[in-house]
Order: structure tokens, then C-alpha cells, then sequence
């Protein structure tokens, strides 16, 4: 998993750091000292898990979490034991660790991480392997604390990439999948899906409308990048 | 009166000798940078920003566990962002520790 540590005190990061060094499954590829860059780094990349602290001058980590674009574990590290109850009001927020971070402490937040990872869904199914239009099927199959959850590829507005993650949005239901954007679309019939940028594939036939670099899907406008541009253009039935 | 001392680092750094030393060189350079701005705050009578210097400062104290001078920093911290001094010749005698102590490492 990888994660990121934000905290303006550097022995803090320290702490974190070397924290995170003793589980294999943790990777630190970044560290900042303010929200600010951190925001610069996750508009272009995405992680599994922040560590983050509350009380930074300027922008605190309240702050940081109202811009985040997509839900990474947040794990909160503060002096502060006050801050509990305002931590836990963001759904986003696995855990709250008040500094000093003991290992002890710290390897229970991995663990429940990684329980939180697990009840997700696993793995992307579908009886669908032939390319041939008349025999595609109409669904996707997709796990679920093993149980395979049909979903059909009609009700499917749009795929989004979130690092390990998919998620896959319908009218109703936001299912998460450990799986790719690459493999999922492997799944999809191409009628009916586009990529339309390196994080989203779309079902063409939700579109509502499109402006000059995004799509929008029901209430959600999807960003269109400049390669994917020429053949939705191209699919479109303009007049 | 209670003294600093190394439990967390040592048990932290796990037999890492070159993070503790690393660790320790980290604190022996912050330290006296924020104990500096923590009193140029304190002469202006910038009490707000010298809160959010001792809040900073509260991890150090925690993290050398000085268990008195951590409730002293947390009361302290709360006291000056009501403007309330009272409690800046206790937390002296915290920083003072952790120099002298900080010089011996």
C-alpha cells in the first residue's frame, strides 16, 4: 500500500516513517511538511493511505481532507487528544493516532486498514470472453466479501481508477474493486464503454452533455483528456 | 525533578543505531530553533503564535518523556490562547531540561 505523511514537524515524519518501514506492505513515496504540496502532489497521483496531521499552521488537516478528490485511508496523527470527535465526523478517517505514535498502536491502525481493505471487493468476473456482438453478454459480475454481485452493464454510469482501486458507479450503488481500469475494460463491451481519460471509462450511452474537457454522467462530470478527445468526438452522432 | 530520557527512540529505532543517531541530530537542531521562537514570540507578546510553537515543542517533550512538562506544555498552550502567562517560568524550567540534557547526547 502506499502512503504518504504529512505533518509540519519532521520528527513526526521520523516517527511515521520508520513506523512504516517495519510492514513490508507499506510504502512511504512521499513526505510533506505542508498540506499545500501534498494537494500539488495528489492532483497527479493517487495513494492508498495519508498520514496526516491536524494541527498545521496555515492550511490544517481539516482543511486538506475537504480536497481530496478521491478516498484514501486517512489515518490523523496529533497531539491532541481533543481532536477525536471532530476526526471521526469524516467517513474517510480510519483512524487517530496521538503523538507519540507507539508501534504497538500504529500496527493496530495497519491492521484495521487492511481489514477495511479486505471486506472490499477483490476481483473483477465476467461471463462475458467472446468478442462477438450477438453473443456478449449484459453483465458484470464482480465480488463482494464473496458474494459475486451481478451488475448490469446497462445500469453502469462510469468507471473511475483510484489507485489499487475501481470504482464502479451506478444509478444506485458505488461498488469498490481491487482490480485496474485496464482489466475492467477488457470486461466491457466496447459499444457501449469508452475510455475517456487515464482514470475514467464511461458508458457512452449515459452521456448527458459534453463541454470543451469533460462529460457529464448523470450529476457527475468526468474530465476528457486530449488523446481520448478525436473518437468520442468521432462516436458521437452529431448533427 | 523528572529527567528526559531515550525509551521511545530506543524502542522506536528498534536497534537501528544510525536512525537513532539521525533522530537525535534532528532534535538537537529543531529544538533550540523553536525554543528561540517560542521566546522571540513571547517577547513580542505574540501569545497566539507562541501556542503553535508549544504545540510543536509538546511532541519533543513527549517524545524525551517528560511526562510533568507534557501537562505542563498542554495547559500552557491552552492558557496562552486566552492570553493567560502563568504558566512560562514552569515551561522554562521543561526547556531548560531538555537543553542542558540535549548538550550531553
Amino acid at each position: 500500500m502506499n502512503c504518504i505523511i504529512i505533518d509540519d514537524e519532521s520528527l513526526a515524519r521520523l516517527v511515521i516513517s520508520k513506523h512504516c518501514s517495519k510492514f513490508p506492505n507499506l510504502d512511504v513515496i512521499e513526505e510533506f511538511s505542508n498540506a499545500i504540496d501534498a494537494i500539488k502532489f495528489l492532483n497527479k497521483e493517487t495513494v492508498d493511505i495519508i498520514f496526516l496531521d491536524i494541527h498545521m499552521p496555515g492550511f490544517t488537516g481539516f482543511d486538506f481532507l475537504q480536497t481530496l478528490r478521491y478516498d484514501p485511508y486517512i489515518v490523523l496523527t496529533t497531539s491532541d487528544k481533543s481532536f477525536a470527535s471532530d476526526a471521526y465526523e469524516y467517513e474517510i478517517v480510519i483512524d487517530y493516532l496521538v503523538k507519540p505514535v507507539t508501534i504497538d498502536r500504529f500496527e493496530k491502525t495497519i491492521k484495521k486498514i487492511e481489514k477495511a481493505k479486505s471486506s472490499l471487493t477483490t476481483t473483477v468476473t465476467s461471463p462475458v470472453n467472446n468478442s462477438d456482438e450477438s453473443e456478449v453478454g449484459d453483465e458484470l459480475f464482480i465480488n463482494i466479501d464473496r458474494r459475486l454481485i451481478k451488475i448490469k452493464y446497462r445500469d453502469i454510469l462510469f468507471v473511475e481508477a483510484k489507485g489499487d482501486y475501481i470504482e464502479v458507479k451506478t444509478n444506485t450503488e458505488l461498488y469498490r474493486v481491487h482490480s485496474t481500469l485496464k482489466k475492467i475494460k477488457e470486461k466491457l463491451p466496447e459499444q457501449l464503454f469508452q475510455q475517456v481519460h487515464r482514470s475514467y471509462i464511461i458508458n457512452f450511452s449515459k452521456i448527458v452533455d459534453i463541454e470543451d474537457n469533460s462529460i457529464l454522467i448523470e450529476k457527475s462530470v468526468i474530465p476528457i483528456s486530449r488523446a481520448n478527445r478525436p473518437e468520442i468526438m468521432r462516436r458521437l452522432n452529431l448533427l | 525533578m523528572e529527567q528526559p530520557n531515550l525509551l521511545y527512540l530506543e524502542e522506536l529505532a528498534d536497534g537501528d543505531k544510525e536512525f537513532e543517531k539521525h533522530f537525535i541530530s534532528v532534535l538537537k537542531s529543531e529544538f533550540p530553533q523553536e525554543r528561540d521562537e517560542y521566546l522571540a514570540h513571547l517577547k513580542k507578546e505574540e501569545l497566539l503564535e507562541a501556542g503553535l510553537v508549544v504545540h510543536k515543542l509538546k511532541n519533543k517533550i513527549n517524545i524525551l518523556g517528560l511526562l510533568e512538562g507534557y501537562n505542563v506544555a498542554i495547559t500552557h498552550e491552552e492558557y496562552l490562547k486566552v492570553g493567560n502567562v502563568s504558566l512560562v517560568q514552569d515551561f522554562f524550567i521543561t526547556l531548560d531540561t531538555i537543553e542542558t540534557y540535549l548538550k550531553d547526547i
